[in-house]
């Protein structure tokens, strides 16, 4: 039973225009994306019942006056970071299993480009952003020019490198892949703009091993799905995706990757391990992953822990199997965060639907019956989706 | 030369950029006076809760063995080896934005105790994995902050 849900349906989608540069609020993109999520679903934007919001953005009260809810069931916030769009996904669906909402919409996205704090400026507004343990940052990180995600996951990338002997090979093995994956997307920040590993040799470091390649977009933009109980289901001939399952982990010291005893350590293992096992599912029995890729190495990192292969070895692992284009198990059909753009993870969610319904455009795969979906996020908080086609 | 030697004396020069120092807490957290203290001194120091004896790092309102929430501090070793480090291109803050490159080392003292500081070693391509270094103890302003410097 761990992890199941097989009760729950992804009944719509929807998303803004994915930019780099906007007027529009998070407020506005977020509802935009909400009712073009409702009109997917073919669905009357008031008969929403719950809303749930990654990270707390937005109020649920600012939703029943956009929607025109007139009675919400049901709402909740989390905050995981980037991990944060699909657990909430997983709260969606446990409202609606518990009956205490019929319809809950989830909507994930912002003005990470355009709102005025961004992780990588050099003013130091990163520490306006909100990290679990503050004062862990703000005593033994900030002072030493420790301040944003890319810097706490250079530490586990080179004492990866360092224990494993990986090939940094593989690093740029998943930016050439994501920027190929975005020539086939339509809303791909880099859709017309493939990269060559030359350009990628060539490129300086940012903070070793990273360098620009392997960091990933900010973007303006919102992306939502609306949940509902199974039983709902064919509205309109619509294809809806059934929610397996999923779940998520949290690493040992879950607030501090500098004391947490085994640094290179994911909470995503544990949730795959309890959600995976759960179904009797492998990584080798899904068509496609659509895996959070804030950084290449943490896409690398997290195809370990879903079981593609063992620690230390997904260099290997992409070089070889490969997963771009054509690949057997294609990583982010969509350009990823990498590529497309940085929907907080919820345009991996999307694009998951997308194909599950045969709708991905020239990126459909030609099998694309179970899908897994992951997000990543603070001190390597993880959560992952398992889709099937209804 | 590492990017800390420039910036601490630099820091004495002129103030860079609208901040005349590193971006320390303002104020400290009472839960992290042992360790500042330490550093001020010249040692490395965690703590130890008086309860159960249980060692604490980083600092935290409650022992994590015995729920106990009254600590004193103790004393570690300051000799480390790197468990990791980063090397940094470009600041996001901007007291760094004129002292990149910099080394951020994170030092295994033993017994599972690590902790972060810069690298104070003349070359940043000799910062690597399980090099040997000891704590030294810098002062930028009223604050003193910890840099490790290869042994």
């Amino acid at each position: 039973m761990t992890g199941r849900v097989a009760r729950a349906l992804i009944t719509g989608v929807g998303e803004t225009d994915y930019v780099r540069g906007t007027t529009q609020t998070t407020e506005t993109l977020l509802l935009r994306a909400a009712l073009a999520a409702c009109a997917d679903a073919g669905v009357e934007p008031a008969s929403v019942d719950g809303v749930v919001m990654p990270s707390g953005k937005l109020s649920a009260e600012t939703f029943v006056h956009a929607l025109g809810i007139g009675d919400l069931r049901f709402h909740a916030a989390n905050s995981m970071g980037g991990a944060s769009a699909a657990a909430a996904v997983m709260i969606a669906a446990a409202a609606v299993i518990s009956g205490q909402a019929s319809r809950v919409l989830v909507a994930a996205g912002g003005t990470q480009f355009s709102g005025g704090r961004k992780l990588s400026r050099s003013d130091g507004s990163a520490a306006q952003f909100s990290w679990p343990a503050q004062d862990f940052r703000t005593h033994l990180e900030r002072p030493y020019g420790l301040t944003v995600p890319m810097q706490w996951y250079s530490l586990q990338a080179n004492r990866w490198l360092y224990e494993t002997g990986a090939d940094p090979a593989g690093l740029r093995e998943v930016a050439l892949a994501a920027r190929a994956h975005a020539r086939n997307n339509a809303k791909a920040y880099f859709r017309d703009r493939p990269l060559t590993a030359q350009q990628y040799d060539s490129a300086p470091y940012v903070v070793t091993p990273f360098r620009i390649y392997d960091i990933c977009l900010e973007s303006d933009g919102a992306a939502a799905v609306i949940i509902e109980p199974s039983g709902t289901a064919g509205r309109d001939g619509h294809r809806d995706v059934v929610l397996l399952g999923g779940g998520e982990g949290h690493a040992d010291v879950p607030d501090d990757l500098v004391s947490r005893p085994d640094i290179l350590e994911l909470g995503l293992a544990k949730a795959a391990r309890r959600v995976l096992g759960g179904l009797g599912l492998t990584a080798a029995d899904f068509d496609f992953a659509q895996v959070y890729d804030c950084f290449t190495f943490v896409v690398l990192r997290q195809l370990e822990e879903l079981g593609f292969c063992k620690r230390g070895e997904a260099c290997d692992y992409v070089l070889s199997a490969g997963i771009g284009p054509g690949s057997g198990t294609p990583v982010n059909t969509h350009g990823g965060l990498l590529a497309q753009a940085h929907i907080a993870g919820m345009n991996h969610v999307v694009e998951a639907v997308r194909q599950l319904r045969g709708e991905a455009g020239p990126a459909q795969l030609a099998r694309a019956e179970l899908g897994l979906v992951t997000n990543y996020g603070d001190m390597s908080a993880g959560s992952l989706l398992v889709l099937a086609a209804s | 030369m590492s990017g800390t030697e420039r910036a601490t004396s630099q820091n004495r020069v002129a103030p860079v950029r609208g901040r005349a120092s590193r971006p320390f807490p303002e104020p400290a957290s009472p839960l992290f006076a042992d360790y500042l203290d330490g550093l001020a001194r010249g040692c490395l120091m965690i703590r130890g809760c008086a309860t159960c004896g249980a060692r604490q790092w980083p600092p935290r309102a409650l022992c994590g063995c015995c729920g106990g929430q009254d600590f004193r501090p103790v004393r570690v070793t300051d000799h480390g080896i790197v468990h990791t480090f980063s090397v940094v291109y470009r600041a996001f803050d901007p007291w760094f934005a004129e002292r990149v490159p910099y080394g951020i080392v994170v030092a295994d003292l033993g017994d599972g105790i690590r902790m972060t500081g810069n690298y104070l070693g003349e070359d940043l391509d000799t910062l690597a994995c399980g090099l040997p270094v000891d704590a030294r103890y810098c002062r930028d302003g009223g604050h003193t902050f910890l840099a490790w410097a290869p042994r």
